[in-house]
């Protein structure tokens, strides 16, 4: 990103990135997810939030004017270095079992610059954390 | 029914709405009737306006909604459009919009779906 001088401070370390995010049922898929992308791949950056999904192609009853009720859905968004992107685009399809009915959707979007997260060295898991384990 | 092959979708953007808390359902609403498949709402935060409006900042709700509904490239324009009326954005302090490009896209498609796109061949 910016380029770091004797004197001045260090460059900020980064590249481009691309910026994967799948939009899950709220079955347990997105925490096995996580933990495939931590245990298997290494990868720290990714993060999950709850969401509210409407969808238009189910079934579902609602009163006269208003939405019918939302599911609960998972959005986690994963960054990922732009030439590992569509290889790990294509491993999460199958690994978050994209390709059924309800599986969700998974997108990809380019990013002009992400930084690393670099986790402190020599701290353990926490209990229960991922192990690649699935 | 399962598929596991891949099925690119391109020509798709996503269009994020902050709006109000309690106003992202009329953002839906508006995109569905453009024929959006589908739209995901989360909570947020909002800082910025309601300093600077001092008391008046009452008025502006922190409590966000962020609407996200991905769409055709080709009805991206009509959706945003019916997206900023229903979300009356031209209010100061209503909120804003914006259009991110996709790259790529995977979902389930099925294959009935799939056998009616020139080019694709079913496989049993």
């Amino acid at each position: 990103m910016s380029v770091g001088t004797p004197d001045g401070p260090a460059p900020i370390p980064g590249t481009a990135a691309k910026l994967i995010a799948c939009i899950l049922p709220d079955d347990g898929t997105e925490r096995r997810l996580l933990q495939w992308l931590r245990g298997r791949k290494g990868i720290t950056r990714a993060n999950s939030v709850y969401c509210r999904g409407h969808s238009a192609l189910r079934e579902a009853t609602a009163r006269r004017g208003k939405l019918p009720d939302p599911l609960l859905m998972r959005l986690v968004t994963i960054v990922v270095e732009a030439d590992e992107a569509d290889a790990l685009f294509d491993l999460i399809y199958e690994q978050a079992d994209i390709h059924r009915p309800g599986g969700g959707t998974l997108i990809m979007q380019p990013l002009a610059f992400a930084t690393p997260f670099v986790l402190p060295a020599g701290v353990p898991n926490e209990n229960g954390g991922p192990t690649g384990d699935l | 029914m399962n598929d596991t092959r891949i099925t690119y979708l391109t020509d798709v953007a996503l269009i994020t709405c902050i709006v109000t808390a309690g106003r992202g359902d009329a953002v839906i609403r508006a995109a569905q009737a453009m024929g959006a498949a589908g739209a995901l709402v989360y909570h947020a935060r909002g800082v910025g306006p309601r300093e600077r409006l001092g008391l008046l900042g009452i008025a502006i709700e922190a409590e966000k909604d962020v609407v996200s509904v991905l769409v055709a490239t080709d009805h991206q324009d009509a959706v945003f459009e019916a997206i900023y009326r229903a979300a009356e954005l031209d209010t100061p302090g209503a909120g804003i919009a914006y259009i991110t490009p996709i790259e790529k896209m995977a979902t389930y498609v099925p294959r009935e779906i799939l056998q009616r796109v020139p080019g694709q061949r079913a496989s049993e």
